[in-house]
């Protein structure tokens, strides 16, 4: 897997999100229509306000590595749902779906991680249920 | 002096000795509260509001011809692809009345004389004054204005002016966030009230003589939590969102 996919198109749960109010900015930076799959590892996990983010190092085509930077909700609210400031750890293999930035850079909004043993994460604001493991 | 440090010693003790359980597992409060305080409803916990409800309401303003012109304007230059400047991104909260309708929880603390509602996002505080006093004859705008509030029966009734200029009015549904105007004439009514066990409605009436035609009237419901504490939130802490003056996302430490 040495380039990312692109997965899908117009996630409504995405669509729902715009819509509705954030605290901090609009999503109008990311393209919800699209989908991407990252495949790689964690080099970094802040939980940190406005925003978490996950720093994922994804392989590239010329066998070096890309660092993705996936901007998550906030700890406040991530918290509420489930998630840790060790939920993630460097070194963690994941795959990550994000909607990607449209301006083509690499990073996009978190939409959900899969890690290593099959255990999926999900994007709180998006209003899915707690971490479960499958 | 030495009254002063014996009554800090007092005051030390008191807090080192307070009952353990104290904001543990949240325990019921028992009342040795004055008796017009233990009259005031239970709104204890965090009070998380109801977007769904929010947006599906799709109440927004209606401006006067000047107000309307300006917000026009904003959102033609949103549709050519120059955004609106959002405060919020640069860590500068929205003011009232968006501070009642963020995506965090509030909330409610009574002591004599006064109400003091706490937002989450961005750390704020509302201080509403219980004591019988007017707004200031002299203006000075803040981001959540002055407010003074009563109670009628079991309804919160805060009274806000005083509202910096600047700030906006939050547009429901706006992708881009492209917010509505206001003038220094900002006047907002808020009634408070417990419309079920779990359920506290604000029930919003705006009015400004310069900027909208008409009255603005909208509810929020929130929804009780009372197993939540709020939580610290530092903006600045690490907003790589942040804008340059043109409203441009920075994104930075994002990878090219």
């Amino acid at each position: 897997m040495k380039k990312p996919i692109v997965i899908g198109c117009l996630s409504t749960v995405a669509l729902a999100m715009a819509a509705g109010a954030a605290a901090h900015h609009s999503y109008a930076m990311f393209d919800s229509t699209k989908q991407v799959s990252l495949v790689g590892k964690i080099r970094e996990f802040r939980w940190t306000n406005p925003h978490s983010w996950i720093q994922i190092d994804v392989p590239n085509e010329q066998g070096g590595t890309d660092t993705w930077s996936v901007e998550c909700g906030s700890p406040n609210d991530m918290a509420r749902h489930g998630w840790r400031a060790s939920t993630l750890k460097p070194g963690d293999q994941a795959t990550i779906v994000i909607h990607p930035l449209r301006n083509g850079d690499k990073g996009g909004r978190f939409i959900s991680v899969t890690l290593a043993d099959g255990t999926v994460l999900s994007e709180p604001a998006l209003r899915k249920p707690p971490p479960t493991k499958q | 002096m030495k009254s002063v440090r014996l009554s800090l010693l007092a005051f030390a003790t008191a807090v080192a000795f307070a009952p353990a359980s104290l904001g543990q597992n949240h325990p019921e409060q028992k009342s040795s509260k004055p008796a017009a305080q233990a009259a005031l409803p239970d709104w204890q916990g965090a009070w998380m509001p109801d977007f769904a409800a929010l947006m599906r309401a799709k109440s927004n303003p209606v401006f006067t011809p000047e107000y309307e012109t300006k917000r026009a304007a904003w959102r033609a230059k949103a549709a050519a692809g120059q955004p609106m400047p959002n405060p919020m991104q640069n860590c500068v909260p929205p003011g009232m009345p968006d501070t009642m309708e963020l995506p965090f929880p509030v909330e409610f603390l009574f002591t004599p004389g006064r109400v003091t509602i706490i937002q989450e996002a961005f750390g704020q505080v509302r201080r509403v004054f219980m004591d019988g006093r007017s707004h200031p004859a002299e203006s000075d705008p803040t981001f959540n204005g002055h407010s003074i509030g009563r109670w009628d029966g079991d309804t919160l009734v805060i009274d806000t002016t005083q509202v910096r200029d600047d700030t906006y009015l939050p547009l429901r549904g706006d992708i881009d966030f492209v917010p509505g105007p206001h003038s220094d004439a900002l006047h907002i009514i808020e009634r408070i009230r417990l419309v079920a066990p779990d359920t506290l409605e604000d029930h919003f009436t705006i009015t400004d003589a310069k900027a909208l035609a008409q009255p603005w009237e909208f509810s929020i419901q929130y929804a009780r939590h009372r197993d939540w504490d709020l939580r610290e939130y530092v903006c600045e802490e690490n907003n790589r969102d942040a804008t340059d003056a043109s409203g441009h996302d920075l994104l930075k430490g994002v990878q090219k």
